[in-house]
């Protein structure tokens, strides 16, 4: 939980100079939200630069150099294959982000019509939907990623539509319940008395008025995903090897770790401090954009 | 009161009925025959003749609404069918490892409840003091460690440098109490120590609302000792989210058992769903994910009704 001393009053905004949108001035005045958004961004350039950034390839095998010691040629030592840790960090670094941001993408386009059909429609549209989020919901999330990726196949779109309907629930209950007060205020009726269509009510009245707790959720879900991924690939699901992924490192790792312990850390401390990283950000957003939801999300 | 119960377990029926089937007929669509799961990866000694009698027997070749209406019949009756890849009873795989999978998650949300609610409630009552930093900083931290690296991180430093922890296999407790134990000791904490961090951070806020109520300043005033203070009037009047929290969990610890028990070779319902998951064996899969939906269901289900006896003000019409 943040503390409450460093949140943000969102006005007395300093606007000297560059006019910053208020969401990020509030976000930059939040000092956990500061640390965890730079965290992301150095981890985000590592990701996209990794090619500059090393002499070796992920996948590249060089069984001589096999369990090497961290060193200054292999900062992070070398596996059973002789591969170098460090490239193989930075390259999985690609997939936790690019699996992270796209599964909360994909929940928000199921998890939103969802839940603002179920709030505008009521009755038994409502009731049908929310059966449906109840049943899912029901079920292990780690159980059902395991069974759609069965269905699906391995692959980083399959692991995030996986994880994203996982996700969507949680988006489309949010919506929902922010969507149903909508609908009583006197704006909404007097759309509706004027006849506009149920289409033009949900997209231009509905869902602009509802959507911040969502975008709040999702910045807290890339988190979520992040660790649903790496602990799909330990289970050898997911993204297949030799595809590097924190969460395959670890798995490897784990059979060697009598002979190369040092293999254990890297991978494991890089998902812990991405995953913090963006719940601080969550948080941060949260206490900006809507600090009654403080507690609730 | 009735009525209200009564609607919600006409709800909770729907919600299973539409679990059976939306499962039943995902688990159908794997792209994986599991006809081999039956005959062996490559199908080596069968003549496809034979191959055909063997997914008669099963009734693999009948119609899925068909195969569904059987399932359901049978499955209502006792008979869960037989797992593909032994040919052993479903059920009798699933009670031998209920057990086990119970064991753990009862140790995880042991855990959870000790070590989430009394962290909370000292950092509530010491707000803004060292301790209460330690506690929430710790929260922050639980809450986005990957479960099964803590187990590795565990079983590096408590099984394999130390030495005072086995790292792998499972013992009931009641047939040996001392190294069941013991064995559980790290699946428990790593499958409980993510619910912790969420019973903490609840259990804060929800004690320190609390603590600044009207009756909590009458009670003081009166004189009342802060120790009652604080275990009669704010302790009990707190509660009432985390139990929510409580009820919510069941859902995560049997997902989290997935890994835990694949980890650290523990024979319950998880581990099973892994290997019955990569060898497409339907009729273990739909036990799996019946049982474990049941019991969030129903874990559901009883919270709704604690509410009422936590706290007496909420009564359903």
């Amino acid at each position: 939980m943040v503390k409450t001393s460093d949140s943000v009053e969102p006005s007395s905004v300093d606007t000297a100079r560059i006019q910053l949108p208020y969401w990020l001035a509030g976000l930059l005045r939040h000092r956990l939200s500061v640390i965890g958004g730079s965290f992301i961004l150095f981890v985000a350039f590592l990701a996209v630069f990794a090619p500059l950034l090393t002499g070796f390839e992920p996948t590249e095998v060089d069984p001589p150099n096999r369990f090497l010691r961290p060193s200054f040629e292999h900062l992070l030592g070398t596996d059973y294959l002789g591969r170098d840790q460090f490239t193989r960090l930075i390259y999985g670094a690609r997939i936790s982000m690019v699996v992270g941001i796209f599964s909360v993408v994909i929940a928000s386009f199921i998890g939103v019509p969802l839940g603002l059909t179920a709030a505008h429609f009521g009755g038994w549209t409502d009731s049908a939907i929310m059966r449906f989020i109840d049943a899912k919901l029901s079920i292990p999330g780690l159980i059902l990623a395991m069974m759609l990726l069965l269905m699906l196949g391995g692959g980083v779109l399959t692991v995030s539509i996986a994880l994203g309907i996982n996700l969507s629930s949680a988006q489309a209950r949010l919506i929902r319940s922010q969507a149903l007060s909508v609908k009583e205020r006197e704006y909404f009726h007097a759309a509706r008395a004027m006849g506009t269509s149920n289409w033009r009510l949900i997209l231009l009245h509905m869902m602009p008025n509802s959507i911040q707790p969502v975008i709040v959720q999702a910045s807290l879900g890339v988190g979520f995903a992040i660790l649903g991924e790496a602990s799909l690939s330990f289970l050898g699901l997911g993204v297949t090897p030799p595809t590097p992924t924190w969460g395959n490192m670890l798995s490897l790792a784990f059979q060697y770790m009598r002979s190369a312990p040092y293999l254990l850390f890297a991978p494991g401390v890089a998902i812990l401090l991405l995953v913090m990283s963006f719940s601080f950000v969550g948080d941060g957003l949260r206490d900006v954009l809507d600090p009654r939801l403080k507690g609730k999300i | 009161m009735t009525r209200y119960l009564l609607s919600r377990l006409g709800q909770s029926i729907v919600v299973f009925l539409i679990v059976s089937v939306v499962v039943f007929f995902a688990v159908r669509t794997v792209p994986q025959d599991p006809i081999y799961a039956l005959v062996g990866e490559d199908a080596e000694g069968y003549t496809p003749a034979q191959i055909e009698t063997i997914r008669e027997e099963f009734g693999l070749n009948r119609p899925l609404p068909v195969q569904y209406m059987s399932w359901v019949g049978d499955a209502l009756k006792g008979d869960w069918g037989l797992s593909f890849q032994n040919k052993l009873p479903v059920i009798d795989l699933i009670k031998k490892r209920i057990p086990f999978t119970l064991t753990l998650a009862v140790g995880a949300m042991a855990i959870s409840i000790v070590f989430g609610i009394s962290t909370g409630v000292i950092a509530a009552l010491t707000r803004n003091s060292k301790w209460d930093m330690m506690a929430t900083g710790s929260a922050m931290f639980a809450v986005a460690v990957p479960e099964f690296w803590l187990a590795l991180m565990m079983i590096l430093f408590f099984g394999v440098t130390l030495g005072i922890l086995p790292v792998y296999g499972a013992v009931l407790i009641w047939d040996d109490p001392i190294e069941g134990f013991r064995l559980l000791i790290m699946p428990a904490f790593a499958l409980g120590i993510g619910g912790a961090a969420t019973l903490m951070r609840q259990s804060r806020s929800s004690m320190l609302e609390t603590m600044g109520e009207d009756y909590i300043r009458t009670a003081r005033s009166k004189g009342v000792k802060e120790k009652t203070v604080i275990i009669v009037h704010a302790l009990r009047n707190s509660l009432l989210p985390v139990v929510t929290i409580l009820g919510l969990r069941i859902g995560r610890v049997l997902g989290g058992a997935v890994v835990i028990e694949t980890m650290f070779s523990w024979p319950g319902l998880g581990q099973l769903a892994v290997s019955s998951l990569q060898k497409a064996d339907y009729p273990v899969i739909m036990a799996i994910v019946m049982f474990s939906s049941a019991a969030v269901i129903i874990a559901n289900f009883v919270t709704d009704i604690a509410y009422s006896y936590i706290d007496p003000r909420i009564r359903y019409a």
